[in-house]
């Protein structure tokens, strides 16, 4: 019986130690939904003052990474009191784009795609991760090759239509851009840096991207460029000044803006 | 003549026919303390003495880099990377690297023929005073030798263009210690990038001189190159992208060098016996390596790593039988010191042109590890034996990195580690011992780490045991459990591609160990090894209470050997199969993902008939497809298109089925 019984003790104790769960972290999968900022569907006035309204706003995107180094320009929301008050008390330091360090890589989003902004938010194919913290990340640009608004493009990376007024001047005005100007801009039409609302990220979720189209027109000034009609607008040639300022705003990190929504526990 | 003729003419010349040896196995400090007889060692086939580790209890050998590279040991828990954790002692000399780039420990035995290797001895934890740097999961000893009288010639053709030849002369009426050997092997490899070659030579001498006194002389001397496959994309091998014997970057790979003498003088009265041992050792390391493709660097993450090593050391006891508590009880004093010069770099290269993009390290690094320790053996009862003392060790280091923002800022850093050892040894029946034993230990950090002035930090260890073991004419079997805890661990880095230092951890487990030799045509060993290793401590990586990653749970081995003698023409033909079977499960990778499990055969058939034999070695007879390397991480090996930087899993290919046939001539 003795023997028995150091034979049992033996096993569950081996059973006991053998209860393992696993290492730090599990993969996940981040769904993605790509949505405009709500102005898109209103009107938004640029720094210059015109007051801009667009009929179609259709752009190619190409991968998104998620990283957990702090984004180019600090953007966190405070989210608690305890935040809100930390954030007054030590407030952030805000780098420069350049020196940002995007840390490890903790989830990505490969396939590249196109969408209509004016029609709403978009559910993109889904990306993968790890769980962590999530704190910025890279938006990215692509050539047309795949999405819902592969026909709008026409070849182009970011197509936008719309009516400019400003006091008695209205312009309508449609633009256009390719991927190898943009490549000018942002290398490999990357943009680094970008805000990543920051989640402690444990289980899958979505992860949305808010696109600004505002901040694509913040410097372009619509002064010199002919008024065109509703039927015809002026198509703004590339090279031109309000070209530069809109391929300017284009790759500017405060134009996308990224969220996580952990799904709920099951 | 050749240095290592020198050495066996002379140890020849001084014949000593009516000297008797009688060598006793050293008590045990814990159970699951092991031995691996040449018997034992010799039934599967082993390419080097990195392969016949596979058969120390709890231990399993990979060879991710190439046949050339140092093997990545897995023991009782514990990842030991390229020896990180395991001191390694090869005829009485370290093998371990100190600092060196590629990784803290790094302990490459391929320059030892398996042939050679006349024992392993295998000591898990860090119970014995003798243990030094490194014995973290524990010490293997090596004891080198070679028992086959006169000349021994062999040469082998196998697959994948491997050639192999082995010359060895053991003088006939001397101890098997004194004996010369060669090896030369080459191999084309099993897929690209994977050839191979090396040379070594080996001399040992015993001279037993008068007045009790002893002298051994070591010499040995080894050259390898080889090309290294590197890892593959699990998902790529999965997807039949790329072929499972195929690489990345054909580029990798390295050379690896090293000469060493010792010279040892022992002497032995009775009741008193001290020895004196001397050696030095220069090691050359040059690797060339790629794990992220062009993650980093657009032209190519490519890594070249060079370290130079040449230590200098001696070891030297004094034993005493003293009469404490019984007449049978001893004391020993011992003393240690080793002294390494190291020179180091690491270089970005470029994966295209393999020009050279980036300076990372250009170091110097001075190593001192001065030691002295104090072991008693007291015996209160008849059944009762109190083993353990205690080991001081003090390290300096100096380093000077001349590599990137470093620009020749020297540092140095100094410290002193006490450990106490201690084991109870209870004779509970005639054959049969309940041993329970704690000690602390250490691991030395790499000096490029240190800051200036800072008192050396070491990774401190503390292990227990208790289990049975129990012998006689059937053979020995033990069983234990285990706790083992780290004030701080490392894990590989493929960032960095080095160890880096994570929080602190244990282990627990459980070991068995049965040896089986009853029976004249029977040999039969078998192991079997659960440990659990966790984080005790929490980090930005790592959490509290998980496992660490690459540490299998489960390591089981077990070697048979048949042997029949049958009279041909009034002479004994002896033919002997044996066979290995190791098993490795329960792998851990990081983000709650498990590796794959393998399970291996290797076997050997040998026959000899007068003084000509024959052998056909088979490895991975069953042609298994396996992974001998897993790992995850970020990488991008596609310059072009959406490149995926979400660490993702990395394999290296283990062999597919390989023969190797042998003829030999005993002269």
């Amino acid at each position: 019986m003795q023997k028995q019984c150091a034979i049992l003790t033996f096993i569950l104790a081996l059973a006991g130690i053998a209860c393992s769960d696993g290492t730090t972290g599990k993969r996940i999968i981040l769904r993605t939904q790509v949505e405009p900022a709500r102005e898109v569907h209103t009107r938004f006035t640029t720094l210059s003052g015109w007051n801009v309204e667009l009929a179609e706003a259709a752009m190619a995107t190409g991968p998104f990474y998620y990283f957990d180094g702090s984004p180019a320009f600090v953007m966190q929301q405070a989210r608690t009191p305890w935040q809100r008050l930390k954030r007054v008390l030590l407030p952030p330091a805000h780098a420069h784009p350049g020196h940002y360090g995007e840390g490890v890589a903790k989830g990505q989003m490969l396939k590249e795609y196109s969408l209509n902004l004016i029609a709403g938010p978009i559910a993109f194919p889904a990306g993968n991760g790890v769980t962590g913290l999530y704190r910025s990340a890279t938006f990215s640009f692509s050539s047309p090759v795949d999405g819902a608004a592969l026909t709008n493009l026409k070849g182009n990376t970011v197509t936008a239509t719309g009516v400019a007024t400003k006091g008695e001047s209205t312009v309508h005005f449609r633009i256009a851009v390719d991927f190898a100007t943009i490549g000018e801009h942002a290398r490999d039409g990357l943009v680094p840096g970008c805000s990543f609302e920051e989640a402690t990220v444990d289980r899958a979720g979505v992860v949305k991207l808010t696109i600004k189209p505002h901040v694509w027109f913040n410097l372009v000034d619509f002064a010199d460029i002919a008024p065109g009609s509703a039927e015809a607008p002026t198509e703004i040639t590339k090279g031109s000044t309000a070209h530069i300022a809109f391929l300017l705003g284009l790759v500017q990190l405060s134009a996308y803006h990224f969220s996580f929504t952990a799904d709920h526990e099951p | 003549m050749p240095l290592f003729i020198w050495v066996l003419f002379f140890a020849q010349s001084t014949p000593s026919p009516y000297d008797v040896t009688v060598v006793a196995p050293a008590p045990p400090r814990s159970a699951s303390q092991s031995v691996r007889d040449r018997e034992a060692l010799r039934t599967a086939p082993h390419k080097t003495a990195d392969d016949l580790l596979m058969v120390v209890p709890g231990m399993f050998v990979t060879h991710h880099g190439g046949e050339g590279k140092a093997s990545q040991m897995f023991f009782r828990g514990f990842d030991a990377i390229h020896g990180q954790d395991i001191e390694v002692v090869a005829g009485g000399i370290p093998v371990n690297d100190v600092s060196n780039i590629h990784g803290q420990g790094y302990a490459d035995l391929n320059f030892i023929p398996a042939e050679v290797v006349q024992q392993v001895r295998a000591q898990a934890g860090a119970y014995d005073p003798r243990q030094g740097d490194f014995a973290v999961a524990g010490s293997l000893h090596l004891r080198l030798g070679y028992a086959e009288p006169g000349v021994t010639a062999k040469a082998a053709l196998g697959s994948f263009g491997t050639q192999r030849q082995f010359i060895a002369y053991h003088p006939p009426d001397t101890q098997d210690e004194t004996f010369a050997a060669f090896e030369h092997y080459h191999t084309d490899g099993f897929g690209p990038a994977r050839a191979a070659e090396r040379a070594s030579a080996l001399s040992q001498a015993v001279w037993a001189l008068p007045d009790g006194l002893k002298l051994r002389v070591l010499i040995s001397s080894y050259a390898a190159r080889f090309s290294s496959a590197g890892v593959l994309a699990l998902s790529d091998v999965r997807s039949g992208a790329v072929d499972r014997f195929a690489t990345y970057d054909p580029s990798q790979g390295g050379a690896s060098s090293r000469s060493q003498a010792l010279v040892e003088l022992g002497e032995d009265r009775p009741g008193q016996r001290s020895g004196l041992s001397a050696y030095v050792v220069t090691h050359g390391m040059r690797l060339r390596q790629n794990f992220t493709g062009f993650l980093t660097d657009p032209n190519g993450d490519a890594q070249q790593q060079i370290n130079d090593a040449v230590t200098a050391g001696s070891h030297a006891y004094f034993r005493k039988r003293v009469h404490l508590l019984a007449p049978q009880d001893t004391i020993e004093l011992g003393l240690v010191a080793r002294s390494d010069w190291i020179t180091q770099s690491q270089k970005r290269l470029s994966s295209i042109d393999g020009r050279v993009t980036g300076d990372d390290v250009q170091a110097v690094v001075r190593a001192n590890t001065l030691a002295a320790y104090l072991d008693a053996a007291l015996h209160p009862s008849p059944r009762l034996t109190l083993r353990g003392g205690v080991r001081l060790n003090a390290l300096g280091f100096t380093a000077t990195d001349r590599g990137a923002r470093a620009a020749g800022q020297s540092r140095s850093a100094q410290g002193l580690s006490a450990g106490p050892k201690a084991t109870i040894d209870f004779r509970a029946w005639t054959d049969g011992h309940i041993l329970l034993s704690y000690g602390e230990g250490f691991r030395s950090p790499q000096a490029r780490s240190l800051a200036d002035g800072e008192a050396t930090p070491f990774a401190r260890v503390r292990s227990g045991e208790l289990g049975v073991r129990a012998n006689g004419a059937w053979g020995n079997a033990s069983v234990a459990g285990f706790v083992t805890r780290l004030s701080e661990d490392l894990v590989f880095d493929p960032r960095t591609t080095r160890n880096e230092t994570v929080p602190a951890s244990q282990r627990q487990g459980m070991a068995l160990d049965l040896t089986w030799q009853h029976l004249d045509w029977l040999l039969a060993t078998a192991s079997g090894t659960f440990t659990r290793a966790s984080f005790t401590r929490s980090d930005a990586q790592f959490s509290k209470g998980d496992l660490l990653p690459y540490v299998p749970q489960w390591v089981a081995r077990a070697d048979v050997l048949f042997r029949r003698d049958i009279t041909v023409r009034a002479h004994a033909l002896r033919a002997e199969f044996g066979t290995g079977l190791s098993l490795l499960m329960g792998r851990p990778l990081p983000y709650r993902e498990w590796g794959h499990s393998i399970f291996l055969v290797d076997s050997a058939l040998r026959v000899r008939y007068r003084a000509i034999g024959a052998g056909m070695s088979v490895w991975n007879v069953l042609n298994r497809d396996w992974y001998d390397g897993e790992f995850a991480f970020a990488a991008r090996w596609q310059q072009n298109g959406a490149a995926s930087v979400v660490p993702e899993r990395f394999v290296t290919v283990g062999n597919p089925r390989a023969m190797l046939f042998e003829v030999s001539l005993f002269l």
